[in-house]
């Protein structure tokens, strides 16, 4: 897995688990072998990175971060 | 069976669990009113009335309903943010009808005298990890050994203590954007020398690790109403696949629908009721010595990718729900 210790400039302030996470919006170049998570379709399926900025940006579950959260859109 | 009252459908517009449910719907004669979140301040108009305690919409294209009194059943699918106001650009401004806007609609989840699935209160409280975690020991789950903490040092402790390494995975969010991209957290295994070397950052943020299990192949178990969809996803012919299968398109994953164990699901129905759940989504691993592990619940998760793959009726199923 991409790790994204170093590849930041702020990596020296990623949180442990943040150690997890995989671009999704990189260069196509970049993206020949990274992927996937689709399941009809919280989306990201690289390299149609174009839809993942809906997943955590605009498309931003109703409620998003907020103690009101109401909704799940990134519940899998 | 409903047939007059229409069952409201909140969602977004791009939602394929919606439209395959609406098509049975349809055929069903079922009446139906779709609420698309994204949509909503150029497409309905809304009315909260005290004097009735109703919550009317209305679309542009000249249909209503009226909350709860006309609606057989409410469908709280996967509703998102509404984009802004055409012209709105501003920030604070754009922040401030968000938010207005989402106080009316959590305002639905206060009724109670219509079924939901699920109400998204319910979803709420249900969908947090360590909750899940102790109520599945409750009901006789093996659950792996977890340690939610900021603290490095705990943290060092516990991963001293597990053999087959550590896990991490994210306690809610799927992933994260800064002005140089997005990024998407999977569940990974942490190997020693790097848990190692940067177990400080766990005190930045609570972190959640649990002790690796090995499996021999996972279960997605879709609950709907009173129906039971066991999938079997043999995630371990694929390296890729094999700590968190969402690395790989599903299509590399076997799908194969198999029957549950009758305590397996006794158990699971048994969490759904406690957290007040008509439908959820649980994921489960079943280890090479055949114990079933509890991994987490996901109380308004994915699921038709599995009716496409298999062919199990499940949007019907959820057409059924809707209706009963």
């Amino acid at each position: 897995m991409r790790q994204q210790t170093g590849s930041e400039p702020s990596s020296q302030n990623l949180a442990f688990v943040m150690l997890n996470a995989r671009p999704v919006d990189m260069d196509v170049a970049d993206a020949e072998s990274e992927g996937y998570y689709d399941p009809m379709s919280q989306t990201w399926i690289a390299p149609l990175h174009a839809q993942i900025s809906s997943t955590y940006s605009t498309h931003r579950t109703a409620g998003g971060a907020t103690s009101s959260d109401t909704t799940h859109r990134r519940d899998d | 069976m409903s047939k007059t009252r229409p069952v409201l459908i909140v969602t977004a517009k791009l939602d394929t669990h919606a439209d395959a449910v609406i098509s049975e719907l349809k055929a069903r004669g079922q009446p139906f009113f779709r609420l698309n979140t994204d949509d909503f301040h150029t497409e309905y108009r809304t009315m909260l009335r005290s004097g009735d305690r109703s919550v009317t919409f209305e679309d542009i294209w000249g249909r209503s309903v009226r909350f709860p009194h006309d609606v057989h059943a409410i469908w709280h699918r996967k509703p998102v943010e509404s984009n802004n106001p055409p012209g709105v650009k501003q920030r604070g401004t754009a922040d401030m009808i968000q938010s207005e806007t989402l106080e009316l609609l959590n305002s639905l989840s206060c009724f109670h005298d219509r079924p939901w699935y699920n109400n998204p209160e319910n979803n709420r409280v249900s969908q947090r990890k360590f909750p899940q975690l102790c109520l599945a020991s409750e009901l006789g789950f093996r659950v792996p050994r977890t340690l939610i903490t900021n603290d490095p040092g705990e943290a060092r402790r516990f991963a001293a203590q597990t053999q087959g390494g550590v896990l991490c995975k994210a306690m809610k969010e799927a992933g994260y954007s800064t002005p140089n991209g997005s990024y998407f957290i999977f569940s990974r295994r942490v190997g020693k020398d790097e848990f190692d070397a940067h177990a400080d950052r766990i005190a930045l943020c609570p972190t959640l690790l649990q002790e690796y299990i090995e499996k021999d192949y996972e279960l997605r178990v879709t609950v709907i109403g009173d129906e039971v969809f066991a999938c079997r996803l043999d995630s371990q012919a694929d390296e890729a696949a094999r700590i968190d299968w969402r690395m790989v398109s599903p299509d590399r994953i076997a799908h194969s629908m198999v029957t549950l164990d009758n305590k397996v699901e006794a158990a699971l129905k048994a969490m759904m009721r406690r957290f007040g759940l008509r439908f959820g989504a649980f994921d489960l691993i079943v280890t090479p010595e055949g114990e079933t592990v509890f991994l987490e619940l996901n109380p308004n998760g994915q699921w038709y990718w599995i009716e496409l793959t298999t062919g199990a009726p499940m949007a019907s199923a959820m057409a059924d729900l809707l209706q009963s």
